[in-house]
């Protein structure tokens, strides 16, 4: 039977501690929830204000109405944290003189110093403060530094370093952020890709450079894949025999980034360069050739863009029936005909699709009676790859 | 008699005891997570750099059934993602109701050939439709069967390499696709799902698809819900997310490579829990090829969905997440405790079939035994603190736990009221509610084992100028 004087009993004793503590810890948590809270709701509020006082001195010292030194007693008086965080703000907002009047008062203020001295900490946070500081402040001498941070343990600081770089445009940086691009993992690559993207022509020439070293034997395809696509974002029009090149790569990557680059910067490509990336053995290059082709062909690769509506693969069905379209009444015309006499029930189905899908084309009375000719293929809708 | 009651009684708190030390550990390991993750200022590096030409493309596939209070604001605030290039593909799934006429009349639809890849097998799909005024929408109209066919039809007709699952009615924060999609951009090679925090939106102020003010909901069951939600997402899915041990991406937003979902054959037609055994028929599959491979939960890439504000909608749809659960648990039983399968196989799942199939059943029989055997005076007082305090002060405590994580992550109520409230409920969730949605579960046991797969009806309120 339970004991009548429970109270006595250690075990009940100990119970009761636990309880206790369990209620503290609750108490404790829904504290730190208000304290949270708190301290977010003042930073918030904190922040706000001196933003707001921060907006009037900034703003007429950049409209020339006050001097530097009067900006900079209006300045000095603030926390360095919330100065940091305001000039970077504008920092990214402006361009010409007024960020270069920015940069006057990042020097007043001493702020490189802060940040060179944020780069050396322990925490990867602070460093990356350092590095997003002296991207704003920008100046020669933070060159050194932030090319030193490229080498950063961390990889969102060296992420950071190279989009400062990018930001003052110091084009000693390309070589050292390719060199990294090249080390690096996918997702990191790609940012460093936007990186040298915002450089502008100054990566061009040390960029073809380099697809001209590496296109027969590249260490890394993909590296040299991303390469060729970071060149014709920058619009660089003298990479046409790079891309030419590129485009009898043995790799599969490096003839679909070909392509690729070559639909940006609408280089002509020659009907034969076509035929040949038409009738490539992979399938994702002739859909890539299939989509240059719409872009950047002529009827002259008619009949290949036809035998496309052929293909095994459903992508480059899809993208030859999309390519002969944009080539516009004669494409559309084989089109029709592909549409109505071919015996491929696949090239068939496509070619419908492809013309039904067009909105004008569509709205336009002697298309629609075509239209209305046409005899779907008799399969289910929807067919898988072919056999 | 007196001896056996005693062994059982402790069998059981040890049960207890056992379920919320392993959430206390999971909400520790969040907890980290967390801090870490708020260091890393990712919204500054989003804006910087994955805005533009390297981001992988997307397609959105949305199932909708019977949906058309809601389907033209979600479709519109799904086409106001940032995310440089997708499409949204919206599978109607046989809808009774005007779903096909109003998206017709909203998008200026137009029928195009329906030819697609059909790489899974599905229902005869009706038509396909065009938008005249949005080029990314593409519009499928089907014949009815169920969700996992319309989804499996959605990824027959998505272009793009990455397909996007989401429920109709989801709405999705404009940075949430971005974030999800980061995991695919990392490891673009072993990653296969990602997976993203869905969120209540009961209480929010919501105009054309775009959510204008979060608010904590009136409705006193759907504020349960989000304590429930918060517990789920803030620490069961971030813990298990730091081990490896993802076995749940929900439907109502998860990001899949199209290529690996194909592969394992798609969406399962004959489960209501198509979205755990897709997610976890990727785990054994890859596992079993031996191929590196992760799943990913991103925490901070939040939705947003309307939940259930009536008991018997609530216990229609908790009495099918368990049956879903059950069907899953049983259909890849050889997983369990299987080293080949390595920390699914001997952590995640064993987790899974104890605490969450079985714990409804342990926690109720638990609770009635151990209250009787108070009443007929075969256990002592001290005995039943010591179960309160493990059965229910332990679990308000992981509950007020996750309102700080709710606070240190999201912080996404913004009046001291709501926070107030949350603590109210959280108090309350395990004075009743939390039981009533056991008995739901066991019901949910009795379904299963009669073969029901119903579905049942989601009454919505919509999401109108101001829901």
């Amino acid at each position: 039977m339970p004991n009548s004087r429970f109270w006595e009993e250690p075990l009940y004793r100990l119970v009761l501690q636990i309880t206790f503590a369990q209620i503290l810890f609750l108490a404790s948590v829904i504290a730190g929830i208000i304290l949270i809270r708190s301290l977010k709701l003042y930073r918030q509020k904190k922040n706000k204000r001196i933003s707001q006082e921060l907006f009037t001195p900034l703003m007429k010292f950049l409209s020339k109405e006050s001097s530097i030194d009067e900006a900079f007693r209006a300045l000095k008086k603030y926390p360095r944290h919330n100065i940091c965080m305001e000039l970077e703000r504008y920092a990214l907002m402006l361009k010409g003189s007024a960020l270069a009047d920015i940069r006057v008062l990042y020097e007043c203020l001493n702020l490189r110093k802060h940040g060179k001295r944020l780069n050396r900490s322990f925490f990867w946070w602070r460093r990356l403060e350092g590095v997003r500081l002296l991207g704003a402040a920008g100046g020669e001498e933070v060159s050194g530094e932030l090319l030193r941070r490229l080498a950063d343990s961390h990889n969102i600081v060296q992420l950071a370093a190279a989009r400062s770089l990018g930001s003052i445009d110091d084009p000693s940086a390309i070589e050292p952020i390719v060199r990294i691009m090249a080390e690096s993992k996918q997702m990191s690559r790609r940012q460093l890709a936007q990186t040298l993207i915002a450089f502008g022509p100054a990566v061009q020439p040390y960029l073809r450079e380099l697809v001209r070293k590496e296109i027969t034997e590249p260490r890394d395809s993909r590296f040299i894949a991303m390469i060729l696509e970071v060149l014709a974002l920058t619009g660089d029009l003298e990479s046409g025999p790079e891309i030419r090149a590129a485009l009898m790569s043995p790799h599969l990557e490096i003839r679909i980034a070909a392509f690729k680059s070559a639909i940006i910067l609408h280089l002509p490509l020659s009907p034969i360069e076509l035929k040949n990336g038409l009738t490539d053995e992979q399938w994702p290059v002739r859909a890539q050739a299939a989509l240059a082709s719409g872009k950047l062909g002529d009827l002259t690769i008619g009949d290949e863009l036809g035998n496309c509506l052929c293909d095994r693969s459903w992508w480059v069905r899809y993208n030859a029936g999309a390519a002969l379209f944009q080539l516009g009444p004669l494409g559309i015309e084989k089109l029709e005909y592909i549409a109505q006499h071919a015996e491929d029930a696949f090239a068939r189905d496509m070619a419908i699709r492809t013309l039904t899908s067009d909105p004008s084309y569509q709205a336009l009375a002697d298309h629609s009676d075509i239209l209305k000719r046409l005899q779907p293929s008799g399969q289910k809708p929807g067919h898988a790859e072919k056999a | 008699m007196e001896n056996i009651v005693t062994v059982v009684d402790w069998l059981f708190l040890l049960f207890y005891l056992c379920l919320n030390s392993a959430y206390s550990f999971l909400l520790f390991c969040s907890l980290i997570d967390i801090l870490i993750h708020n260091r890393r200022r990712i919204d500054v590096e989003l804006d910087h750099s994955l805005e533009r030409y390297f981001t992988t493309p997307v397609s959105i596939v949305a199932p909708a059934y019977n949906e058309e209070a809601t389907i033209v604001a979600s479709v519109r605030s799904l086409l106001a993602l940032r995310y440089p290039e997708f499409e949204v593909v919206v599978v109607n799934d046989g809808s009774k109701d005007k779903t096909v006429e109003v998206m017709k009349k909203a998008f200026e639809l137009y029928p195009i050939h329906s030819i697609f890849q059909r790489q899974i097998n599905t229902k005869e799909v009706r038509n396909i439709y065009k938008s005249r005024i949005e080029p990314r929408l593409t519009f499928v109209d089907k014949n009815n069967g169920g969700k996992a066919d319309a989804l499996n039809c959605g990824v027959n007709i998505a272009r793009y390499p990455l397909f996007c699952a989401i429920d109709a009615d989801t709405l999705i924060l404009p940075n949430a696709l971005l974030k999800v999609a980061i995991p695919f951009m990392e490891d673009p090679v072993r990653t296969v799902a990602s997976g993203g925090t869905i969120r209540i939106a009961n209480g929010c102020i919501i105009r054309s698809g775009d959510i204008e003010q979060i608010g904590f909901p009136k409705n006193p069951l759907a504020a349960f819900q989000v304590i429930e939600y918060l517990r789920a997402f803030l620490f069961g899915r971030i813990g298990w997310n730091l081990f490896g041990g993802t076995l749940i991406i929900s439907g109502a937003f998860g990001l899949f490579s199209r290529h690996a979902a194909i592969e394992v054959g798609g969406y399962a037609h004959d489960t209501v829990g198509e979205d755990m055994e897709l997610v976890v028929r990727m785990h054994r599959y890859l596992r079993e090829k031996k191929r590196p491979y992760r799943i990913v939960f991103v925490w901070d890439a939040a939705c947003y969905t309307e939940v259930p504000e009536d008991l018997a909608v609530l216990g229609r749809q908790r009495d099918r997440w368990q049956r879903g659960l059950i069907d899953v648990i049983l259909r890849h039983r050889r997983m369990t405790l299987n080293f080949r399968y390595g920390v699914i196989g001997l952590m995640a799942y064993p987790f899974f079939a104890i605490f969450e199939m079985l714990g409804p059943i342990i926690e109720v029989t638990g609770i009635v035994f151990v209250a009787f055997s108070y009443v007929l005076g075969l256990t002592d007082v001290t005995f039943m603190i010591l179960f309160l305090n493990v059965a229910v002060l332990f679990g308000i405590m992981l509950s007020i736990a996750a309102i700080l994580l709710e606070e240190l992550s999201f912080s996404a109520y913004p009046r001291w009221w709501d926070i107030f409230r949350l603590c109210i409920y959280a108090l309350l969730e395990n004075l009743g509610y939390r039981h009533l949605t056991l008995i739901w579960r066991i019901k949910g046991f009795y379904s299963f084992f009669r073969g029901s797969k119903q579905w049942g009806t989601m009454v919505r309120k919509g999401f109108g100028p101001q829901s």
